[in-house]
């Protein structure tokens, strides 16, 4: 069995023992480990790793290639699930196109920071409205509702209507699946 | 009541499994089901009023309910966000838990969002950075932190320890408690290639807090643990060496998509609690009496599981 610490090892004691066969290690005095290297080395690592899973950057070298695929593809697949449940007219205005268009474009495209599923469905329809390849059914579910005042005198744009939208949503969790008492 | 850890409303060898709005009925009528874990990020916890109405239900028998999160990444290279974890303890506060579990893994780096958990570089530098990020998260909540070890498609070149050693060090560092998961053991096993007896054997399995089990699909050669199939025999053999080890305080089945008929679920219920029980063979015999029938009574010679909806027709707090 490999050395390692049991449960009821005591980081704050430090009997004499063999350095080499004793490995438990306080994490505020360690000696061999910069803290602040250690955290900048490990930002660098898996930036670059995250790169290649959601945003088409190179297969970090020492990495299986073809696992970094699986886990690329098994992400994008994940997302497209969410972003279904969250503007299900993806794919039925899409049809053929809808599951491998979204795939190529998560795999390139990393899912927005705040916002969930529905921002990952937003973006996706920004992409395709750039590239004029935003159906019209799309569109129109991205919409707001038709006012019920008289109408104001000058709407924004798609983008800054979407981008609203999405502002008024709370951060870091996915509205969508929030699931509260009436 | 009996006696035990008190993690799960005073029972040892608890049985649970993941609440989730698609079954919220099906869990409240599960037979033998003494707590239930939900995504913490998926819950209103402003107020206790607020929860989901299924929950105060179970809240009201007295079945413990454990927030499960998965975004605060405490294997990433930042520090976790106070407002993520502010959040997480609210959720703890609102349900009342006895802990909150989260994962050994990133989620986020280089200003990018995964969408997922993802495995963590085993290296004593990451050691040292997830260590203290454990200690920041624990600092901030209310109730105990159990960390559960990930499934994964892929791990990192520069691996210096299995994930075994990595844990039993974080839990001698900072005293989390663990949450181990079965299926991810199995998930290694079949991806990896690791050896599950000297997986658990590594683990401290003293400081296991409850143990999840889950179904997947074997696709290419690699495991997928998708939450949306049965749980196979494997899965639960690996229970069995977990529990004749060290019987844990709980075990948890997690169904997240395709969900079956309530009977299949209690059947895999009834599965796990043969496990944890170490009636797995005497049940394959056709020797024990009692087993839970699919949404039917729960038999009197099975005391606990009888005390668990006891609890629940004496309507008594815990």
């Amino acid at each position: 069995m490999s050395p390692v610490a049991g449960p009821g090892a005591d980081p704050g004691v430090h009997p004499v023992v063999d350095p080499v066969v004793d490995p438990v290690v306080d994490p505020v005095v360690d000696p061999v480990v910069d803290p602040v290297a250690a955290r900048a080395e490990l930002a660098r690592r898996q930036a670059d790793l995250l790169a290649a899973l959601v945003a088409g950057g190179p297969v970090p070298e020492g990495f299986d290639a073809e696992r970094i695929r699986v886990q690329s593809v098994a992400l994008a697949a994940k997302r497209r699930e969410g972003v279904l449940r969250a503007l299900p007219v993806l794919a039925t205005a899409l049809g053929d196109r809808w599951p491998r268009t979204f795939m190529e474009w998560a795999r390139t495209h990393p899912k927005p920071a705040v916002g969930g599923s529905r921002a990952d469905a937003v973006a996706f329809a920004e992409y395709l409205k750039v590239r004029g390849e935003l159906p019209e059914a799309v569109e129109a579910a991205l919409s707001p509702a038709p006012p019920d005042p008289p109408k104001p005198p000058r709407r924004p744009g798609f983008v800054q209507r979407v981008r609203s939208r999405l502002r008024r949503n709370p951060v870091g969790w996915d509205p969508e699946a929030q699931y509260c008492s009436d | 009541m009996s006696t035990g850890s008190g993690l799960f409303g005073g029972k040892s060898g608890a049985v649970g499994i993941g609440w989730r709005p698609e079954i919220d009925l099906t869990v409240e009528r599960l037979a033998g089901v003494d707590f239930v874990e939900v995504i913490a990020e998926n819950v209103c916890a402003d107020h206790p009023d607020h929860l989901p109405a299924s929950l105060r239900v179970l809240r009201a028998r007295g079945t413990a309910v454990v927030p499960h999160g998965v975004s605060l990444g405490l294997g990433g290279a930042d520090r976790p966000d106070p407002e993520r974890l502010a959040r997480l303890a609210e959720v703890a506060a609102a349900v009342e838990a006895p802990l909150v579990s989260e994962h050994l893994a990133f989620v986020r780096a280089g200003g990018m969002e995964a969408g997922h958990l993802l495995p963590v570089p085993r290296t004593r530098a990451a050691l040292r950075v997830i260590a203290e990020n454990v200690r920041v998260a624990q600092d901030s909540l209310p109730v105990p932190l159990a960390l559960e070890n990930p499934a994964t498609l892929f791990t990192w070149p520069e691996n210096e320890m299995t994930e075994g050693q990595f844990l039993a060090e974080l839990v001698a560092m900072t005293g989390v408690s663990l949450l181990v998961d079965v299926a991810n053991l199995h998930t290694e096993r079949v991806n990896h290639g690791i050896d599950v007896a000297a997986a658990l054997d590594t683990l401290p399995l003293e400081a296991v807090a409850y143990v999840h089990v889950a179904g997947g699909v074997l696709t290419d050669g690699i495991w997928h643990d998708t939450h949306a199939h049965p749980v196979s025999d494997e899965v639960l053999d690996i229970l069995g060496m977990l529990c004749e080890r060290h019987r844990p305080p709980g075990v948890l089945l997690e169904r997240d998509a395709a969900f079956p008929p309530a009977d299949e679920l209690q059947g895999e219920l009834t599965a796990i609690r043969s496990r944890l029980d170490g009636t797995a063979a005497a049940v394959k015999a056709g020797s024990i009496r009692g087993i839970p029938g699919p949404l039917g009574e729960v038999p009197g010679s099975r005391t606990e599981v009888s005390g668990a909806l006891g609890g629940v027709s004496a309507g008594g707090g815990r």
